[in-house]
């Protein structure tokens, strides 16, 4: 059996081995909850970690050529998750790599798999192809929650969140503060 | 080889600590140090602040100080294990709730995976059940047998300045939205174990800038922004315009401090000068100038938001005392309350106790439909929305639903209206009175099982917003299923920190999505006598068919 013939048909195996490795990122109590619970409301990073995971799986390997111009779609929302959670950028986009290990343990387990080096080859290129797209992901995400922290500011609520904080600096005369934005900023139609 | 790299990637996660919490899953629980990070916890308050509170209420704010939570050295007084420890025992004399959530929780779980914080996070510190253990175990070492004898096998330990830090860093990763307890079998209530921990913490001077600060100004100027009442006033009357441009109608009503009105309305204050609050705000008066309503509105008590609730009973009971004290001043027979969370906890759970009854006020009536609002006869305040329903349901209000015909809606439950005080069918009886697409957000995020906007009790501040984000998630989860399931483009409340946070989530996580009070969709659809032929909504936007 060739080795992406053994990807194909050992799909649930492995897709089951990666969701429960990269699960394990999080504490031994959390993945212990992210991997048993399947309601997806109930346990959004479960949900989307096993959702995602086995979508980009098919695109993957389920054709005789990677989907990969269907890859940011299907990534996004479980990276915008790894984006703002405690990970380093490195780790936040390991789970790529994750799935390297998960199949080459695979195949060690199974004789009859035929894998040169091409095999193999193809198979690291398409994945560092898919770990390069998901850091530009990552970054996209973490662009836009600095866009958000800039939006909040700028839209007055920091008024609400961030008074008084030495961020909002400007903000220890706020009776000033609100003659200098009142009423032009908050209520003109260019403001909006 | 590449997946070698991505182990030793991952190990680097596991085994030092996380950014964000320290938390190390390999240990035992309390083995774990907080390590505090820019961006993982909120900035302390400012000394002139915290003088400012230690005047008014001595003792409850520990010694004003300049102070770094990442530094080891916090500025404590030498006796601070004595404050903390003499504190607990006057909270359990004090209050039989605490001594009751201290003894029984049998650790069944329960509450384990239902708090925002531990779905976003991960972080077990952040399971209810873990979070309070970090104040049960302090209790069980000082205030039970077991503890004195047995401790760290009965669970026990002493109060350290580690115990301290993990204190500071998740009684400051709870908004006290009760979640949990909605789930307790025993329905102990969580929120209020995070309310002693603060109690606590501030007796030693450790506070956050963005509760104290609001708070002061609440104390000084009658709301948190300091706001004096001219500016307030100007503020609430300049979207007088904008209410004439929307609709021709120029409302002769508002007015303020006047005395011998018949109600009272108090409003969070964002609610006269933030995007989206104001939209609300003109929702509010348009009702009011339709249905000819004998109102006033207080410079003094000019906000409802009750940011003592997140420091300490005392400050809570004396902000929450000047809507009574300007009901009294200025005659009024009882009080209607805006969109407002945390005024509504503090209302429904804690002032009648606290500062009533209030004999001088009458069992509000509607003076539209006669309805006595007997539910409100203990603290003799109705909130809008009940106000609302009952003149819907009476048909005193000309309504066209399709002027919302461009907004595809749901609904979140604040976490104060629902679990705080049972507020969830009168929203919803009025959006489908006002709105012709509503759909509900999933079952188990709604109604009592609401998932907070993950920035409430003092924490929807700039300088946390990844933790915001990440708090956040479960709600905007179930935002998103239904923005893709029905096209919702409109996610309304009743909250006006909601109405903030709710946007900042949305622009992270589902940026189609905008924010609105229940209120501003009832002043779009109210059809004003005078009226012009309307083209846009109150926000300036073309009505549906009005694009062009």
């Amino acid at each position: 059996m060739r080795l992406f013939e053994f990807l194909r048909d050992n799909k649930g195996e492995i897709q089951e081995r990666w969701v429960n490795l990269v699960l394990d990122s999080y504490s031994e109590d959390a993945a212990a909850i992210f991997k048993r619970e399947q309601d997806r409301f109930a346990n959004p990073v479960g949900y989307s970690t096993r959702h995602t995971l086995n979508t980009l799986y098919s695109l993957l390997f389920d054709h005789d050529t990677p989907q990969l111009d269907q890859l940011r779609p299907a990534l996004e929302d479980f990276i915008k998750i790894r984006a703002v959670q405690t990970f380093t950028p490195a780790s936040a986009v390991a789970f790529v790599y994750d799935l390297k290990g998960v199949i080459r343990k695979a195949v060690g387990r199974d004789r009859a798999v035929e894998a040169d080096f091409a095999d193999w080859e193809q198979l690291y290129d398409t994945l560092d192809t898919v770990a390069l797209q998901v850091f530009d992901l990552y970054m996209a995400c973490r662009e836009r929650l600095y866009k958000t922290q800039l939006h909040e500011f700028k839209s007055m609520n920091h008024m609400l969140t961030q008074h008084g904080c030495p961020a909002a600096g400007l903000a220890d005369d706020t009776t000033k503060l609100m003659a200098d934005v009142h009423p032009l900023n908050i209520h003109s139609k260019e403001a909006r | 080889m590449a997946d070698t790299k991505a182990a030793e990637m991952k190990l680097k996660v596991v085994r030092e600590p996380s950014l964000m919490t320290g938390a190390v899953p390999t240990h035992n629980w309390w083995d774990v140090e907080a390590i505090f990070k820019p961006g993982n916890y909120c900035y302390p308050a400012k000394k002139s602040i915290a003088e400012y509170h230690g005047k008014n209420l001595p003792g409850l704010f520990g010694e004003p100080r300049d102070w770094e939570v990442e530094s080891d050295d916090w500025k404590l007084p030498e006796n601070w294990k004595e404050i903390i420890i003499n504190g607990i025992k006057e909270r359990l004399d004090k209050f039989r709730s605490l001594r009751i959530f201290m003894d029984c929780c049998v650790r069944c779980g329960a509450c384990a995976d239902k708090c925002h914080f531990f779905l976003g996070t991960g972080d077990p510190k952040n399971m209810p059940v873990l979070r309070a253990e970090l104040f049960r175990s302090v209790y069980r070492n000082d205030f039970t047998l077991a503890g004195k004898i047995l401790g760290e096998i009965a669970g026990a330990r002493p109060m350290t300045f580690k115990v301290l830090k993990e204190w500071f860093m998740y009684f400051y990763q709870c908004t006290e939205c009760r979640r949990c307890s909605v789930f307790c079998p025993y329905g102990i209530d969580t929120a209020e174990v995070t309310m002693m921990g603060r109690e606590l913490l501030h007796l030693v001077g450790v506070n956050t800038n963005w509760i104290l600060e609001p708070a002061a100004n609440s104390n000084r100027t009658g709301n948190h922004l300091g706001l004096q009442p001219h500016t307030f006033k100007e503020n609430a009357e300049f979207l007088l315009d904008d209410i004439e441009e929307a609709t021709g109608v120029r409302l002769q009503n508002l007015n303020f401090n006047r005395k011998g009105a018949e109600v009272l309305f108090v409003i969070p204050s964002a609610d006269v000068f933030a995007d989206p609050g104001i939209f609300t705000f003109m929702g509010y008066i348009l009702l009011f100038e339709h249905i000819g309503l004998d109102y006033t509105i207080s410079t003094y008590s000019s906000e409802g938001g009750n940011f003592g609730l997140f420091t300490n009973n005392q400050l809570m009971k004396k902000l929450n005392g000047k809507m009574y004290a300007e009901a009294k001043r200025l005659g009024v027979k009882w009080i209607l309350g805006g969109e407002c969370g945390h005024m509504w906890r503090v209302v429904h759970q804690y002032m009648g106790t606290m500062n009533g009854p209030p004999d001088f006020l009458e069992t509000p009536r509607s003076p539209i439909t006669g309805t006595v609002f007997e539910n409100a006869a203990s603290t003799k305040m109705v909130h809008i929305s009940e106000f609302t329903a009952d003149l819907i349901k009476n048909n005193r209000l000309k309504i066209d639903k399709s002027r919302n015909d461009h907004r595809v809606v749901t609904y979140h439950d604040s976490c104060n209206t629902a679990r705080g005080m049972g507020l969830m069918e009168e929203p919803r009886y009025i959006l489908n009175s006002v709105c012709n697409n509503y759909y509900e957000m999933p079952e188990n995020t709604i109604r009592e099982k609401t998932f907070c906007c993950g920035s409430g009790t003092g924490l929807n501040t700039g300088e946390i917003m990844d933790l915001r984000m990440r708090a956040g998630l479960p709600r905007a989860n179930a935002v998103k299923y239904v923005a893709e399931r029905h096209g919702v483009n409109m996610l309304s409340c009743v909250c006006a920190i909601d109405r903030a946070t709710l946007l900042t989530l949305n622009t992270y996580w589902n940026p189609e999505v905008a924010v609105c009070g229940v209120s501003e969709l009832v002043g779009n659809a109210l059809i004003m006598e005078g009226e012009k032929k309307r083209e846009t909504d109150l926000r300036a936007e073309p009505l549906a068919g009005m694009e062009g």
